[in-house]
């Protein structure tokens, strides 16, 4: 009866016994050494802080894979259990990644949003600034381009101005240069009537005094009249500015102060005669030289002869 | 004699019920384990559509798991089903830790990506620029 009662008291203690001697020692597996180092590096990982229901799921597959190695040490059970915990240690570890990048990478996106709106704000001022320059710039183009405008009118109506007065000019010059061969061709047509000579101090129209007065007076012949005429006709063409002077001359015979007198008398009314024909007043005067400027001898009575004379000077042109 | 008959017969009992135990212990012929052979390759499908075969890391597990579901099918052929089931937890577990590495990896990479370009505008706008304001 007590040796029933021993047999039935050792009995599971020897099936426990040879159980464990089937299945291996107390020492754990390389899969809970591993698992249990996974769990280490998991609790150290952003998991710990991030993923922490993870990090629970983790510990309580690992708490299973230790209570399968305390009832029964190296089993397969605890192998099998220790394995499954060491991959939820390092998913766990995956998870805190996930969680950690997630953040990092909303972080960036913000950041990235918040540059992108820096740039455009940047971006848009410039363009604001750009687009204000260039309205002054057209402003001030349109400025110079009104200025310049009108100084080309001005400029274009000054050069026409100009035009017309050198046409004015070239017209006056032209209508002066016919005026003077008008006034040349009729002096010289004179030389039928009257000497004519070109001198310095301008054209010398010599009439003979016999031919214009009768002896000693100032009274102008009939026949002289005629002369005068053609030469007033001549001179009333030449321009007015050139001045004619009436030089009255005699011969030696008589006092110098009757001749310088008869001279003098006698220019003033060949003087009197253009003026009645037309020539200006203001440009002729009458000079009695008497016999100062003799042309030839006074001692013969030729050289007397062309001693007495009227000379008409028509100053040269200017 | 009769009582040395009743000890015998325990002690046979005894034994035979220790053996079956360590049978059970270590693996016998349970019901097909179709459900976690179904888990275990819809996980490994989960694992490849998600890229894990790219990831170094995430390609070991997923080698890990399908291993074991070969291992599996052999144990299943044998009419080991209690260890063909474990072996099907191990392909799944490793399959799903292929899945979360891959996310992680991409994760990463994606996060990595959007602060390299920050990091561009910054270096582009220049140190004044972000300074400046």
């Amino acid at each position: 009866m007590s040796h029933l009662r021993i047999g039935s008291v050792l009995a599971p203690v020897v099936g426990a016994l040879l159980l464990a001697a089937g299945c291996g020692s107390s020492a754990p597996s390389k899969q809970l050494v591993d698992a249990r180092a996974a769990y280490d590096r998991a609790t150290a990982s952003k998991a710990e802080s991030l993923t922490p229901d993870r990090l629970l799921e983790a510990k309580q597959a690992l708490d299973d894979a230790e209570r399968a190695h305390r009832s029964e040490a190296r089993s397969a059970r605890e192998i099998h259990l220790a394995y499954i915990a060491e991959r939820k240690s390092l998913a766990a570890i995956a998870y805190g990644e996930i969680a950690h990048w997630k953040r990092q990478k909303v972080a960036a996106d913000e950041e990235y949003t918040r540059l992108l709106e820096k740039r455009r704000s940047a971006t848009e001022s410039a363009l604001a600034a750009n687009q204000r320059r260039l309205a002054e710039t057209r402003a001030e183009l349109a400025r110079k381009g009104d200025t310049l405008d009108s100084q080309g009118k001005a400029l274009k109506e000054r050069e026409a101005e100009l035009a017309r007065k050198q046409k004015e000019l070239e017209a006056a010059e032209k209508a002066r240069l016919a005026a003077e061969k008008k006034a040349a061709d009729a002096l010289k047509s004179l030389e039928e009537v009257a000497k004519i000579k070109e001198e310095q101090r301008g054209m010398v129209i010599t009439l003979s005094g016999a031919v214009l007065f009768k002896s000693d007076t100032h009274q102008l012949l009939p026949i002289a009249e005629n002369k005068l005429e053609q030469v007033a006709a001549a001179l009333v063409d030449t321009p007015d500015e050139r001045q004619i002077v009436v030089e009255g001359h005699t011969d030696s015979r008589g006092s110098n102060a009757y001749n310088e007198n008869l001279s003098r008398k006698r220019a003033e009314a060949v003087r009197t005669f253009l003026i009645s024909k037309g020539i200006s007043a203001n440009r002729i005067v009458a000079v009695g030289k008497g016999e100062s400027q003799p042309v030839a001898n006074n001692r013969t009575a030729d050289g007397r002869a062309n001693n007495r004379r009227v000379e008409i000077v028509v100053a040269p042109p200017r | 004699m009769e009582a040395r008959g009743e000890k015998m017969t325990k002690l046979g009992l005894l034994l035979g019920s220790t053996l079956l135990f360590a049978a059970v212990g270590c693996g016998g012929a349970g019901p097909k384990p179709t459900g976690q052979l179904v888990a275990a390759e819809a996980a490994i499908r989960g694992a490849e559509e998600a890229g894990a075969q790219d990831e170094p890391q995430a390609a070991l597990h997923l080698k890990m798991a399908r291993d074991q579901i070969a291992e599996a099918q052999v144990l299943i052929a044998n009419e080991n089903n209690n260890k063909a089931g474990d072996a099907l937890v191990r392909a799944k577990v490793d399959a799903e830790l292929a899945i979360v590495l891959t996310r992680s990896a991409n994760q990463e990479a994606d996060a990595r990506r959007v602060i390299r370009q920050v990091e561009e505008l910054q270096s582009e706008a220049g140190p004044a620029a972000e300074g400046g304001e």
